[in-house]
């Protein structure tokens, strides 16, 4: 199975499996953001 | 190395090379690179698949996305959003109030599922499968309504992916107004940010940002729908609207504030907004990974009428909205 195109239902499936595990990907994405930022406001003083 | 950055590196390089392929055809033809991004994830998909070492990493292009977004902050003019923005978040309002209402007094006549009604409901209303996960746990549906709801929601991101940018060239709407009614009319953050950007950057930053201020109604309708539809009380907590809260506002907003303090460089501004263009490349491919369009060649029939009949319904009423009042 793995590697090949994945039914509608078992891809639907994964995303629900996926999504319902509490995660952090929000909080993760703004400490990403803001310190990508920090970096170039850094490196372009 | 630690295991979990062996397991997602594989992934990540196969979005770069995709991703850097998409900008260098984008350079060569003068077509929209993330446009070009998500073909090739579509093409990828569809012809030799994703191999079993990329899965992890190319599943990550959410979090790519998501940081894009936030850095997106950087290019937002605040003044801007302060003169737009509470209109914005009207016309949000409205769509969520009007497009759950639609969903439940269509299902119910065209006989779709009643556990999948608020399901729909909710994915098609605010903000596509985070919204059916976010409404299914506060309701506490079973598995099977949840995936069924959520595959009607990705099938039609893939379609409206397509078709809503030819019906924004054939009716020649300025981007601004654009990227506004692509924020309120589409189900989820990737397609509409992709729709507003394969039009011109103006308008994918105002569907970016309509579709959060959307998004940030998810916690509202999740709470509303589980006094609807449960007796515990608990439910209706303050900490459970904040739970369903998309967090990445938070940084996409810091963003936006700090770059309009004046304290960062124009040079800075400049990489602050390659870098996040870069970021939604390498998400755009993943996205046209996981829009496949052989995934949904089985769906079934009722909760796609339902859902068609919202989507034409709230985005026509949308457009005259957005046409009118901005």
């Amino acid at each position: 199975m793995k590697g090949l195109p994945l039914s509608r239902i078992e891809r639907a499936r994964q995303v629900v499996r996926e999504r319902l595990i509490p995660d952090d990907r929000g909080w993760r994405a703004t400490l990403l953001g803001l310190g990508i930022l920090l970096l170039i406001a850094t490196v372009s003083l | 190395m630690s295991a979990s950055t062996n397991r997602i590196l594989p992934g990540l390089l196969v979005l770069v090379v995709f991703g850097a392929g998409a900008r260098i055809l984008g350079d060569i033809s003068g077509l929209n690179p993330l446009v070009l991004a998500i073909v090739l994830g579509v093409a990828l998909a569809t012809t030799i698949g994703v191999p079993a070492w990329a899965e992890s990493g190319v599943n990550r292009y959410k979090l790519l996305l998501e940081t894009g977004i936030v850095l997106l902050g950087a290019s937002l003019a605040i003044d801007q959003l302060v003169s737009t923005g509470p209109t914005v978040a009207l016309l949000a309002v409205g769509v969520i109030v009007f497009g759950v209402a639609i969903v439940e007094v269509l299902g119910r006549l065209l006989g779709a599922d009643a556990d999948t009604r608020p399901l729909l409901a909710a994915g098609g209303s605010v903000c596509g499968v985070s919204a059916v996960l976010a409404v299914g746990q506060a309701i506490e549906s079973d598995e099977s309504a949840i995936t069924y709801a959520a595959a009607t929601v990705l099938l039609f991101d893939a379609i409206t992916i397509v078709v809503f940018p030819i019906v924004g060239a054939v009716l020649g709407v300025p981007d601004r107004l654009f990227g506004v009614w692509a924020g309120l009319s589409l189900f989820s953050t990737g397609p509409a940010a992709a729709v507003g950007f394969s039009m011109s950057d103006t308008a994918g930053q105002w569907a970016t940002v309509t579709k959060l201020i959307r998004n940030s109604f998810i916690g509202v309708l999740a709470v509303a729908y589980a006094i609807r539809y449960t007796t515990d009380t608990n439910r209706t907590d303050v900490t459970r609207i904040w739970s369903r809260f998309p967090k990445f506002l938070v940084g996409f907003v810091l963003v936006a504030i700090l770059a309009n303090t004046g304290l960062l460089s124009e040079s800075a501004l400049a990489s602050v907004s390659t870098t996040s263009d870069w970021l939604f490349t390498l998400a755009f491919v993943g996205l046209g990974i996981e829009l496949n369009p052989r995934a949904f060649r089985s769906a079934g029939i009722r909760p796609i009428v339902v859902i068609f009949l919202q989507f034409a319904i709230v985005s026509s009423l949308a457009y005259i909205a957005v046409m009118t009042i901005l």
